[in-house]
């Protein structure tokens, strides 16, 4: 019993630390891909609205004149529920146009970090974290290659973090179910396997406890204890031994 | 009575239960692990899929959006030029989309561009689908309308690869497969472990008992531990002693006649009876398994770890301090070793051992929180000492518990244990590092030590090795051969290259070199891993090869020449499986070295033996080998210093095909066959 218990313990530990580097690995993983995909849609939207920007901008007007801003500012807000701001500033810093959620420092001026990163991102989008949001933002430059501002899009990390974590929950539950069940296979196969060791163990310890009664019976043919023939007869032979010097002395 | 006679049947030997146990757990674990992948893939689907719905809708979209800038000056669809250019760009950046296509309004394909094992997208269709999402193929396929006037003119298409989330999760297969791999070799270990701890001990404790007994010894008894079925027996047996001594002592009490009993019989006569010890090499195999899985978990991003805390203000060379931590600890490991025997005599095995892991599970701990490049390697002066007194302690443990011919088979454990560790611990350190990160990978290193403490304290006695002594042979004697030229200069050609090369090659450029191909922490520690994999699958095999052709020198040189090759083909590629085929070639080079080096020694310096004895002439190859170790590092660091790391990968790689040229001429020449 105490073998089954210390041998299953072990295993059991093997099992569980197996599963738990699965879930680790599979949510890494996921956590990867649901990144890169998330942030590969929301680089579509910024550039495509840095786009549109610029073929107003090319036509000379500055990107604060452009009308179309503000509208297309709130379109895609509500188009894109998931995204928590889309801001337009100029080359400056300035915001010229901020739909959706406030940012955390409010005022008229989007955060030095933009204006930063649209500054080295030599027409590429760039990309920023803080402390809640992930920031995508694209520059907007005009044809004679000035740069005018840029778009910036904020969507959020509590909805990312929300899909991970609900991924993680799921496998942590498949995988308790899945510990119990295989912990129970292991215990079965683990006595039937030991079943024959420990019968056969009964059966030696019956044959030696009965070695010094008057009638002992068989010895057991145990080809792995083949020392137990040796054993029973010398045991037997000095009880003889002993019996009859037992009986002489008065 | 029907059960006594099926228990006369042939009782199951330790090594079927072994087996089947070990066949029922690795079973359960890999349908349990195999399982849970198949619900995690599912689950992964599941939430990606409407992601990349998501993406896909933003795609066309966009796709339309920038159509439309032409619609609406009236050029018509099948008219704009470029468009093709503009959809093989696009494809490119969106890994997931199988293909991308602009039809007219009738459905026909105008304008497509394809991934290279996508739909022919000319073949479906498009239009039936327009404004839905619908599965066709492989793929999901999302059509946004390009609307001019109110009318109609023609569709973007995006085709999303069903199989993306898929293959891409295949990445982490590999991972989840050596991960798998490294828990089958852990979970046969646990279970010989607990086998032996139970199982085996007691069989054995048993089978000397019975012997003791069948020679007329009757003052031997068994300590038990445990109330298994098997420590019921050993009760029984210790209890027929204890009823026979009981008898005898009463028998002599009452003055009978005991000449005839006491003749070939011994008894416990004066009440205390004589302890069954069993001494098994397994015993320290496990302990030494985990150490070596937890110490070496760093192996795969050490060196990447140390150009993290490399501070230029110290005014060394990034590469040679890079290499330095590793040289330095053959330096700690070398103040430590002599100290195992005399700490054996004194504390016994079990406390050195503990006194060793305790130092190097700290000095892990330490290792991760380390700020400084010097603090660091502060740090790892504490491993390494510790590291060196534990191997040192174990190798004495294995020579004082083998009788001389058994003594290979007991080197066998050691390097079945530190071969067996070192491959998971590379494969899992990688994964780890890449995962969790460096320092953590640190503490997972020193729990799985602090493993190997518990497994320690609880397998061998705290008695067990005080007042053993092993020769050690006088100083002076033992200084006399670094004198003889032969000996230095088979030292020089085969014993430091094949040092400085694992060294300074595998375990300093190795990683380096990975990483400068951008290969992450899981895929540098999957490519180290075949060394060691290689390693310990060809070193019995290598070593039954030099004994049946009795001609290790040839061997010698053939592995010499693996080496070579193996550190030229691996800084010559940056395909994967050859980088892997690289490290294999230094891994079978260094197999086929390794065991004839030390079968060498007695032949080829016959007459140096005869002067010094086997001991200090092999402790001397122990020390060449420690000087290879130290400086491969710090060779390597200062080539790749002036010459950078593909460059130092060949000069090591030449460096190796010369000294082994050389060696070769001088054993064909006769120079160590000859009998001097």
């Amino acid at each position: 019993m105490r073998l089954l218990v210390v041998l299953n313990a072990a295993f059991l530990c093997a099992f569980a630390v197996t599963m738990a580097l699965m879930i680790l690995l599979n949510q890494q993983k996921f956590s990867d891909i649901l990144r890169g995909l998330d942030d590969s849609r929301v680089s579509v939207v910024t550039l495509d609205a840095s786009r549109r920007l610029r073929q107003a901008v090319d036509l000379g007007l500055p990107l604060k004149d452009i009308a179309e801003s503000r509208t297309m500012v709130e379109a895609l807000v509500a188009e894109h529920p998931e995204l928590q701001s889309v801001s337009i500033f100029d080359a400056g810093g300035r915001l010229l146009v901020h739909g959706g959620n406030g940012l955390s420092g409010g005022g008229s001026e989007a955060p030095r970090v933009w204006s930063a990163g649209n500054r080295e991102a030599a027409g590429e989008v760039w990309r920023i974290e803080d402390p809640e949001s992930f920031v995508v933002g694209a520059p907007v430059i005009n044809n004679f290659g000035k740069l005018e501002g840029g778009v910036a899009v904020r969507y959020s990390k509590a909805r990312f973090s929300g899909i991970v974590e609900g991924l993680t929950a799921e496998l942590l539950e498949a995988a308790a179910l899945i510990f119990v069940a295989s912990g129970l296979l292991a215990v079965l196969g683990t006595a039937a396997a030991l079943w024959r060791l420990t019968r056969t163990a009964r059966y030696l310890r019956q044959s030696v406890e009965n070695l010094l009664a008057p009638d002992p019976g068989e010895t057991p043919s145990d080809t792995d204890l083949a020392e137990f023939v040796g054993y029973s007869a010398s045991v037997r032979e000095t009880a003889a031994t002993l019996a009859a010097a037992e009986r002489n002395t008065p | 009575m029907s059960a006594e006679r099926s228990g006369r049947q042939r009782a199951p030997t330790l090594a079927g239960v072994g087996v089947r146990i070990g066949f029922v757990a690795v079973a359960a674990l890999v349908a349990a692990n195999a399982f849970l992948a198949w619900i995690a893939l599912g689950a992964v689907e599941t939430r990606l899929e409407p992601v990349i719905k998501d993406k896909a809708h933003v795609l066309a979209r966009s796709i339309a959006n920038d159509l439309y800038t032409a619609v609406r000056l009236d050029i018509p669809v099948r008219g704009l030029r470029g468009v093709d250019a503009y959809l093989d760009d696009l494809l490119t950046d969106h890994p997931e989309v199988a293909y991308l296509a602009v039809t007219d309004a009738g459905g026909k394909v105008l304008f497509s561009a394809e991934a290279d094992d996508g739909v022919e997208v000319s073949s479906h269709p498009l239009a039936a689908n327009a404004g839905t999402f619908v599965s066709i193929g492989s793929d999901y396929n999302i059509a946004h309308p390009l609307v001019h006037d109110g009318k109609q003119v023609g569709h973007a298409m995006v085709g999303i690869d069903r199989r993306y989330v898929r293959n891409t999760m295949a990445g982490i297969f590999t991972d989840i497969g050596i991960s798998l791999c490294v828990a089958i070799l852990i979970v046969l270990e646990l279970t010989l472990l607990v086998l032996s701890l139970t199982v085996a001990r007691s069989i054995g404790l048993m089978r000397r008992l019975m012997h003791a007994v069948s020679e007329g010894d009757f003052s031997a008894s068994i300590a038990t531990r445990g109330r298994d079925d098997l420590a019921r027996v050993i009760d029984a047996m210790n209890g027929i002693n204890t009823e026979i001594n009981r008898r005898f002592r009463e028998l002599v009490a009452a003055g009978g006649a005991v000449e005839r009993l006491r003749e070939g019989r011994v008894f416990a006569e004066a009440g205390a009876y004589r302890p069954v010890q069993v001494l098994r090499a397994g015993d320290v195999q496990y302990p030494l398994f985990f150490f070596i899985f937890g110490v070496e978990l760093s192996r795969p991003f050490f060196p990447l770890f140390v150009r993290d805390l490399y501070d230029p203000a110290l005014g060394i060379d990034a590469s040679i301090a890079i290499a330095m931590p590793m040289s330095v600890w053959v330096v700690a490991m070398l103040f430590t070793t002599p100290l195992a025997p005399t700490l054996i005599r004194r504390l016994g095995t079990r406390n050195t051992l503990l006194l060793g892991m305790a130092p190097t599970s700290v000095g892990l701990i330490a290792t991760a929180f380390a700020t400084g490049f010097i603090e660091l390697i502060a740090w790892r002066c504490v491993t390494a000492a510790g590291f060196g007194l534990v191997t040192a302690a174990i190798l004495v443990r294995l020579a004082i518990t083998a009788p001389e011919r058994r003594r290979a088979l007991n080197i066998g454990v050691f390097v079945t244990a530190t071969g067996g560790g070192s491959i998971c611990a590379t494969a899992i350190g990688g994964i780890l590092a890449e995962r969790l990160g460096y320092e953590n990978t640190f503490i997972v290193g020193a729990t799985i030590v602090f493993v190997a403490m518990t497994i320690t304290y609880g397998f061998l006695s705290s008695e067990e090795g005080v007042g053993t002594s092993v020769g050690t042979p006088a100083h002076r004697r033992r200084l006399g051969i670094y004198g003889s030229v032969r000996f230095m200069t088979f030292m020089a050609l085969s014993a430091l290259p094949s040092r400085t090369v694992l060294t300074g090659f595998l375990f300093f450029l190795v990683p380096l070199y990975l990483d400068s191909l951008d290969f992450g922490g899981a895929a540098i520690g999957r490519t180290m891993m075949v060394y060691f994999l290689v390693l310990l699958v060809m070193n019995q095999a290598a070593a039954l090869i030099a004994d049946r052709f009795q001609n290790h020198g040839m061997l010698i040189v053939v592995g010499g020449i693996s080496v070579a090759a193996g550190c030229l083909l691996f800084v010559s590629t940056t395909d994967a499986l050859l980088l892997a085929c690289g490290v294999a070639l230094i891994g079978l080079g260094q197999s086929f070295v390794m065991t004839p080096q030390v079968a060498v020694l007695p032949t080829y310096f016959r007459s140096e033996t005869e002067a010094f004895g086997t001991g200090p002439v092999t402790a001397a190859f122990r020390v060449v080998e420690r000087a290879g170790s130290i400086a491969g590092p710090l060779l390597a660091g200062s080539i790749v210093a002036f010459a950078g790391l593909q460059h130092a990968g060949r000069l090591l790689g030449y460096g190796i095909a010369v000294t082994t040229l050389l060696l070769a001429l001088l054993l064909v020449v006769g120079v160590f066959t000859r009998r001097h």
